[in-house]
């Protein structure tokens, strides 16, 4: 059905060629699952980025109000055991979840794509001892060696992000090579060997700008999991440390004055859950948008 | 003819998208069948003749495309306005539907006997039982011997020509008023294909099916055709019987269209004589190459070749004749198991490292499928220019400047290298492919299958283009192809391949014109003729296994055949 093409968008596009991005994104706003996970999005990077104007209080320093006060007015989420606002320590906590996001993200993304692009393109033993160690990796769940890491690492904010990090490279590790020997095999590639590119030509040059686009929607994906990962973390003392305004420690603090004070425990999990949620949605969206069967020109 | 005809067009009018960004790609096209009748529909890509032959079925791209107007009387009925579910008991079971590609168009988790009889079950009309007798007799029809144990087996068990051989018997098995054909043989090889061809004109004549044959092949329509509608931009062009057609075209599209089909009779124009008393540009020296370990299969066997600068030295041969694994080993993208290849009397497969990838610029290789020939993420200027950049061709401004120079040689505005290859024709993809190959300044250019995947009218554009570089710049040409007709027209020597043997070699006027070979012979009888008068020619087929490969004796001066 080459007779096709030109008629309909051409199905051999697995990427949004250069210059169709503002139709992209306009793609993932206007359906009602990107549309609430770009806002959740926006609101968490507005509240990390604007936290010192718009919160009233120091998010670590006690007693500012009483101790155990319901929301009200004048501490919009109440106040926790030492007297201080949870809003602010909300808000505040946002700025943590997105750096361990980001940061323990960026760890299993460049070592995962670094990994998939090598054994893709190397093959022979080195793809064997590349691959199957990332196999190994996968037969242990992510929580489990995350907490291994930690038992090596120590307990602390910095060490859980890093824990979560290599946790997570098993799968990008995968992903990115199968992406990577897709793209290997097709012919602009064996014609780039045989105009004589060397290793990191082809590398950096072709392979990774093509493999590049499904390991954005994987991470955006991946994002949620690793905030949940780290938010655990915390929770079971292993990752940020009191008085850090970080959700799965506040939620993990807050059990004891569970019957006292719920919304201590309430809030905190639903700011968890619906980060998760939104990056959630906002990955699925953008997956679907940049499947070329979905669209429509 | 004064039945009333099986199929009627009238005025069929479909458009693409929605709304504002609605595009009209039919532009009223009308036609009749007849019952018996084999009707073919030509066109080169974007005549919208698949378009129309998915529409009588109803199945143009959901969401895409839909018919704007007109009507398509079936038996009285008109298809375009029929609810779905009375066009799906029409569907299958009065018209059947054979696509071009027999693999993806079975499913290959079901026997291939679940397969046939799911329509005459589905619709309801025998037992399991009967249906499966049906299916035994269907595929005895078609040529398939062992029908009961057949029956059982899964797509993946047969070779693509057999699977194209149940995709008909499957349509035929409910006994359809009209079979539409969408380039049944476009992926198979040419001795299969003369069979399928074949087969469809006895089992249309054994039955009285009408049957539409949707091709861009001139050869296979004046094989089966007994009239033609050719479109195109939409439009039908010109209708006639195939052979006024032929010998009379009203049209000058027509006309244009048949003379840019290559023959294989006739003068031929480019072709030129093999330069005397140089050294050879690639030496191929008894080469070897097994896959799959030691009990693979032997892709190549002892293959000896030499290509001349500035001559154009054709690869001809069945798939799986190892034909492009040559190529390939002369490009040194893989290595052989045995045997040397020497480029420039320089053995590149002792090379490693930096002096491989120097040396690499003296062989460039040109591919079939021109989209995924370019990273999609490169400008065609930065893809042109980059062999120049890896060869040390001076600064970037230089390199792109030298690019530019090179797009405008091949045929292209230089404005256009800051364009990305989505933006451009097949046709233009391939020449940037071809300023590619040019830009590391090659000594031989491998091109396998270049123009295969072109429609016939760019495909003799760039076959022009090559022949001008070979004249002009005296690079060597490997061509690799299964189309001896585009072969005779540009190559002067011939080599043919069977099982990664090497079978005759010899000046392309000797082989093609008085082969010595048997399978050479079997070949040039398979060729579809475009000339409806050479129908029913004697086709000489050999089974495999049964013709000398040993050593090549010359039998002519210059001209070589395996004894």
């Amino acid at each position: 059905m080459a007779e096709l093409s030109g008629a309909v968008p051409d199905y051999d596009h697995e990427i949004v060629p250069p210059g169709r991005r503002a139709h992209f994104w306009r793609r993932v706003a206007f359906t009602p699952n990107g549309a609430f996970g770009l806002a959740v999005v926006i609101v968490l990077i507005a509240s990390a980025g604007l936290a010192d104007l718009i919160t009233p209080y120091s998010p670590i320093k006690m007693g500012v109000g009483p101790r155990f006060l319901p929301p009200n007015g004048a501490y919009l989420l109440g106040t926790d055991e030492f007297g201080r606002d949870l809003f602010t320590r909300i808000v505040y906590g946002s700025r943590l979840t997105l750096m361990i996001g980001a940061i323990a993200v960026g760890i299993s993304l460049t070592v995962g794509i670094l990994v998939g692009l090598i054994a893709a393109y190397r093959g022979g033993w080195t793809e064997t001892i590349l691959m199957r160690g990332t196999d190994v990796l996968f037969s242990f769940t992510e929580t489990l060696i995350a907490l291994a890491c930690v038992a090596v690492l120590g307990p602390s904010l910095k060490n859980a992000m890093i824990a979560v990090g290599i946790a997570g490279i098993p799968f990008y590790a995968r992903t990115c090579y199968s992406a990577a020997l897709v793209e290997r095999s097709k012919p602009y590639f064996e014609a780039t060997i045989a105009a004589g590119a060397g290793p990191l030509r082809l590398l950096f040059l072709h392979l990774l700008p093509n493999v590049l686009p499904t390991m954005i929607v994987v991470a955006t994906l991946g994002l949620s999991a690793a905030i949940l990962a780290a938010a655990g973390l915390s929770f079971l003392g292993l990752g940020a440390q009191p008085p850090d305004p970080e959700w799965g420690a506040m939620l993990s603090g807050a059990r004891d004055y569970f019957n006292r004070a719920p919304y201590l425990m309430v809030i905190p999990g639903l700011a968890i859950a619906v980060t998760v949620l939104g990056f959630n949605l906002l990955g699925d969206a953008i997956r679907t948008a940049l499947d070329p069967r979905e669209g429509s020109e | 003819m004064t039945d009333t005809p099986v199929l009627d067009v009238r005025d069929l009018r479909i458009a693409f998208g929605a709304g504002r960004k609605a595009r009209e790609v039919v532009h009223g096209v009308s036609f009749t069948v007849q019952r018996g009748e084999v009707v073919a529909i030509v066109g080169e890509s974007g005549s919208g003749k698949s378009v129309t032959a998915l529409s009588l079925m109803g199945l143009l791209p959901r969401g895409h495309g839909a018919v704007t107007g007109g009507s398509a009387h079936f038996e009285e009925t008109d298809l375009i306005t029929l609810a779905p579910e009375p066009l799906r008991r029409i569907r299958g079971a009065r018209i059947g539907m054979v696509f071009q590609e027999p693999m993806t168009s079975l499913n290959p988790v079901l026997t291939i006997g679940r397969q046939m009889t799911e329509g005459m079950m589905a619709h309801g009309r025998v037992s399991e039982r009967q249906a499966r007798e049906a299916a035994i007799a269907m595929l005895e029809r078609v040529g398939i011997d062992d029908g009961r144990r057949r029956l059982g087996q899964y797509p993946h068990e047969f070779s693509g020509g057999m699977r194209q051989r149940v995709m008909i018997a499957m349509a035929m098995m409910m006994k359809p008023a009209l079979l539409i054909a969408d380039e049944p043989t476009t992926a198979l090889d040419v001795t299969i294909q003369a069979q399928i061809l074949d087969l469809m004109r006895t089992l249309i004549a054994e039955t009285g099916t009408s049957l539409i044959l949707i091709t861009h092949d001139m050869g296979v329509v004046a094989e089966t055709a007994d009239r033609v509608v050719v479109m195109h931009d939409g439009r039908v062009v010109e209708e006639a019987d195939a052979k006024t057609l032929f010998a009379m075209p009203g049209q000058a599209y027509t006309r244009a269209l048949l003379a840019a089909v290559p023959r294989l009779d006739g003068a031929v124009a480019g072709a030129v004589a093999r330069p005397a008393g140089r050294e050879p540009v690639v030496r191929i020296d008894s080469v070897s190459k097994t896959f799959g370990g030691r009990t693979g299969t032997r892709a190549l066997d002892g293959v000896s070749l030499d290509v001349m600068a500035g001559e154009v030295v054709a690869l001809v041969g069945e798939s799986g004749s190892g034909k492009s694994t040559l190529g390939r080993a002369v490009a040194r993208l893989l290595d052989v198991d045995d045997g040397a290849i020497l480029v420039d009397g320089h053995n590149m497969a002792e090379m490693r490292g930096a002096t491989l990838r120097r040396a690499r610029a003296r062989v460039q290789m040109i591919f079939q499928d021109p989209y995924a020939s370019l990273d999609p993420r490169f400008s065609i200027g930065r893809t042109v220019a980059e062999p120049i950049l890896i060869h040390g061709g001076g600064g970037r401004r230089e390199a792109s400047e030298r690019a530019a120079a090179l797009l405008q040689r091949v045929g292209l505005d230089r404005p256009m290298a800051r364009r990305f290859p989505h933006e451009f024709s097949g046709g233009q993809r391939q020449r940037v492919a071809i300023a590619r190959a040019l830009a590391a300044g090659p000594k031989i250019i491998v091109a396998d299958e270049p123009t295969s995947a072109l429609d016939v009218t760019i495909q003799a554009q760039v076959l022009d283009l090559l022949a001008e570089l070979r004249d002009e710049q005296g690079i060597a040409l490997l061509f690799i192809s299964h189309d001896l007709a585009v072969v005779r027209q540009i190559s002067s020597r011939v080599a043919v391949m069977r099982s990664g043997r090497l079978l005759e070699t010899g000046p392309t006027e000797a082989v093609l014109g008085s082969p010595r070979h048997a399978y050479t012979r079997a070949l040039l009888s398979a060729a579809p003729v475009p000339d409806p008068a050479k129908r029913g020619r004697v086709r000489v087929t050999v089974a495999a296994g049964s013709y000398p490969d040993g050593p090549l004796v010359e039998a002519a001066p210059g001209h070589w055949v395996a004894s």
